[in-house]
């Protein structure tokens, strides 16, 4: 059959049939995605529940690994859609349910695929019926890209994955991937806390309750000491701890206010029966003068001034009670001993309390970065300020001359050499020590640091400062800024800036090395040590702005 | 084919329902069923109780397509010569004495059975060869049905008694199976005003024989695509209990399924629908809408269905849905 008309009406057809099978596959692409996009998301929120209750590696629970699988799959899923094969007669029989008219393009394909074997007349009135159908019919009309009923699947998978994300709560203690300056800190930390725990439960008058949350206190010093601690569930952990020690501590501080209440009734009454009965006895009402004034004083002082004046209060009535009136004076005795033991279990809570909240501080130390960059105008202002001068004092002098605490004078070729060598080095180990006194080259990873050599920025005017850089890996903290030579360039950070070896060169210090120059200490040894007052006043500031 | 013909299908069609309704009160679907049956030859068997206007509609056909029309009246003792007429022994002429074949009511264009049911199973057969081969042989002798050739039976369900039910291979024969139901109220008020009131009304040609069969012709040359046959041929399969197309209804309840021609007759009245609906093709619609006359008697049920009252209808609506509802899965969808 080579009829004209076939030839027309096929094409017609076919045509028409070309582009609802790009819309049809559009279709697919839109289905796939949705459903693929709903498998992932659940899966990935079975992965965040997983996550809360144990460790899990980096890749698995990073948001970024989400978003490229989900790339992935709305790829492939374009792929799979524009690529599978669509059968005509598949399509035409989708096509028939979207335009309600069962079998009719179904049958237009099948007839024009065996147009020998329709009879003419009929073929001709069916094709002819089948185009008007579809030339008047817009293909969005055929098959609308509708968005799939699926779409609830995945907007329900992404609550999930959302109310898994922000309402389970953290069960898992351990992780691998540690802050290191993180560990440290707790190791040092647990150690403090193990001392603290040891040495207050060797008091006598400790209750079952004070000794259960010395326990606890023990074992989570130990598990602070593990490297592998996971920082949420340590700080619960301890907020949970801190939150018991204060409601213990507050419970024996009002204990001791009470016997110190009753201590001084008991001085005021002893002195009013001595003074009735007339004895006249001078060193014993000098003594008993001073307890009170003692007590008194003790109303308002601090706990640890409360346990030296207790202990002198004590010393006084041992003395008293060897005298004749002695006897007397046993309630008095009584009550002393009784509040020294609570002054000595709230001083050991208290230290509990202390540790624990500089632990939970230690924990909040990621802030440290954020704040940095809040304020980082202010501190670049304060550290070219800083440079300039120095370099002006290197200008003049040639080296900087600082005498450290123990009057020792020496040159350094950086800053903060004598510091840091008089407060780390004696206990740290020889290559920690290297890397901070002798030289660079000793140890690759910590170099050399430097403020500023001759011809980085040491010239007012020059552009000192160059962009902000992003977090280097493996470092605590961010980089400041980067000082821009014509050789090289330098990262300024918080730590480097103010300790490091310098031969002329500034670089980051590594995790280990980082914790020996940590600020808060290079802070203190810098407003001790004998550098000029102006390098003390800009350190002190660039500190306070970071705390 | 006659295209002028083809146009005129419809009105053709149109006119015939019309003149029918003039004696047959209401019953149009048992009366479209009939017509389609007839457009393209098959056998009808009409059940229904006795009263309902099954003999009047077979009259008022004939009368509508100007045909020969006989009825035979079944009985216990009606004998298969009674159908298919014998050879008698006559005197020709100079005295001689042949056999010359005497027709039998079978020769008419339009056969009426009546309480096909009643007759004994070999009365019945004797309608096998006539039904199907459109001839039959006496004494080893083939005689040609006439053309258009159309049986049309009739079944009480009651009165069983003494009754010889269709063996299924009878039933076979028949293309549809229709169940003639009460008439309405007001259809019933309309027949008791045309028969109780001594007028007397007929229906007038529409067509002639000739004409039927060169509408037959339009009919068949309906085309039907792939997908539509693949329809019906799991259609037909799903009524086999033993099929893996079966439903879980088919394989409780069902003996044994439809036959063939089942399919055929879906697929012919189909075509008949099709034209009679506008269309130039058969739809899924179409095949389904002869689904129920073309399959009902087909379908075999067992002790089961008996006892739990499962009717043949309810099987094929079963069926119809579930094979309907696998198609959706595969086609429906996108994904």
């Amino acid at each position: 059959m080579s009829e004209s008309w076939l030839d027309y009406y096929r094409d017609t057809i076919k045509r028409k049939l070309f582009w609802l099978k790009l819309r049809y596959r559009l279709l697919l692409f839109i289905e796939a995605a949705l459903l693929c996009a709903a498998v992932v998301l659940l899966a990935s929120a079975a992965i965040v529940a997983v996550g809360k209750a144990v460790f899990l590696p980096e890749p698995l629970r990073s948001l970024r690994t989400l978003l490229i699988v989900l790339e992935i799959v709305v790829f492939g899923s374009f792929l799979w859609a524009m690529l599978r094969p669509v059968h005509d007669l598949k399509l035409a029989a989708f096509v028939d349910r979207e335009i309600s008219r069962p079998g009719l393009i179904e049958s237009a394909v099948d007839f024009l695929s065996r147009p020998n074997e329709i009879d003419p007349l009929h073929f001709r009135l069916f094709l002819q019926s089948v185009a008007d159908v579809l030339t008047s019919t817009p293909n969005k009309q055929i098959i609308s890209l509708r968005v799939p009923k699926l779409w609830r699947a995945a907007a329900l998978a992404l609550a999930l994955l959302l109310a898994v994300h922000f309402f389970v709560p953290v069960t898992r203690v351990v992780t691998e991937d540690q802050d290191p300056f993180l560990i440290r800190d707790l190791q040092r930390l647990s150690v403090q806390f193990a001392g603290a725990v040891l040495n207050t439960s060797r008091e006598e008058n400790l209750s079952q309750e004070d000794k259960e949350l010395f326990e606890k206190a023990e074992q989570l010093s130990r598990r602070m000491a593990a490297d592998a601690i996971d920082p949420n569930y340590l700080q619960d952990e301890l907020l949970k701890l801190t939150k018991q020690i204060n409601e213990r501590s507050a419970h024996s501080r009002e204990a001791s206010d009470q016997l110190l209440e009753k201590l001084l009734q008991e001085i005021e009454r002893f002195r009013r029966d001595r003074a009735g009965s007339g004895a006249d006895n001078s060193a014993l009402e000098a003594a008993i003068g001073l307890l009170a004034a003692t007590a008194q004083k003790m109303q308002d002082s601090s706990l640890q001034q409360q346990v030296r004046e207790i202990q002198e209060m004590s010393e006084i009535v041992q003395g008293l009670l060897e005298t004749p009136t002695g006897e007397e004076l046993e309630v008095i005795q009584n009550l002393i001993s009784e509040l020294q033991s609570e002054l000595k279990r709230s001083a050991a809570l208290q230290n509990l309390s202390d540790l624990s909240e500089r632990a939970l501080r230690s924990l909040n130390r990621d802030h440290l970065g954020d704040l940095t960059s809040k304020r980082r105008d202010q501190l670049s202002e304060q550290m070219r300020e800083f440079l300039r001068s120095y370099a002006g004092t290197q200008s003049k002098s040639g080296t900087l001359s600082s005498q450290n605490a123990d009057g020792r004078e020496q040159e350094t070729g950086y800053l903060l050499n004598g510091a840091a060598d008089q407060s780390f080095l004696g206990g740290q180990d020889d290559s920690t020590g290297s890397g901070v006194g002798a030289a660079a080259g000793e140890d690759d990873r910590s170099g050399s640091m430097g403020v500023p050599a001759d011809g980085i920025g040491t010239s007012p005017g020059d552009n000192l400062f160059g962009p902000m850089s992003e977090q280097a890996e493996g470092f605590r903290t961010l980089v400041d800024h980067r000082l821009i030579s014509e050789d090289e360039e330098m990262d300024l950070t918080l730590s480097t800036v103010l300790g490091s070896p310098a031969e002329g060169q500034v670089k980051m210090q590594p995790p280990d090395r980082l914790a020996v120059y940590s600020g808060e200490t290079y802070e203190g040894q810098i407003l001790e040590g004998g550098f000029p007052e102006r390098y003390k006043q800009i350190v002190s500031n660039y500190f306070d702005s970071l705390k | 084919m006659d295209e002028a013909l083809f146009t005129e299908v419809g009105e053709i069609f149109d006119k015939i329902r019309q003149e029918i309704s003039r004696v047959i009160v209401g019953q149009e679907s048992v009366v479209d069923t009939v017509l389609t049956g007839m457009m393209v030859g098959g056998h009808v068997l009409l059940e229904g109780v006795p009263g309902l206007g099954k003999t009047l509609l077979v009259r008022t056909l004939s009368q509508v397509f100007n045909m020969t029309f006989s009825r035979i009246q079944f009985t216990p003792d009606l004998m298969p010569s009674d159908i298919t007429g014998t050879n008698m022994l006559v005197e020709g002429p100079g005295g001689s004495r042949v056999f010359q074949f005497r027709p039998g009511p079978v020769f008419a264009n339009i056969v009426l059975a009546d309480e096909i049911n009643r007759a004994t199973p070999k009365t019945q057969s004797a309608l096998l060869e006539a039904m199907q081969e459109g001839s039959v042989t006496v004494f080893g002798e083939r005689h040609p049905l006439n053309q258009p050739f159309m049986v049309l039976a009739t079944e009480n369900p009651l009165e069983l008694e003494g009754t010889y039910p269709l063996p299924e291979a009878q039933l076979d024969r028949f293309m549809f199976k229709v169940n003639v139901g009460y008439p309405t109220m007001a259809e019933l008020t309309t027949i008791l005003r045309r028969t109780t009131e001594g007028s007397d009304i007929s229906a007038n040609q529409v067509i002639d024989a000739e004409t039927l069969l060169r509408l037959r012709q339009v009919f068949l040359r309906v085309p039907v695509s792939i997908p539509v046959y693949n329809y019906v041929s799991r259609v037909v399969l799903a009524t086999h209990p033993e099929s893996e197309e079966a439903t879980d209804m088919v394989k409780k309840y069902v003996r044994f399924g439809v036959s063939p021609r089942g399919a055929q007759a879906m697929i012919l009245g189909g075509k008949v629908k099709a034209v009679l609906n506008g269309r130039h093709y058969v739809s899924y619609l179409d095949v389904n809408e002869v689904a129920a006359a073309a399959l009902r008697h087909r379908v075999i049920l067992n002790f089961d269905a008996e006892a739990d009252g499962i009717t043949p209808d309810m099987v094929v609506e079963n069926v119809l849905a579930e094979v309907r509802k696998r198609g959706e899965k595969t086609f429906g969808r996108v994904v």
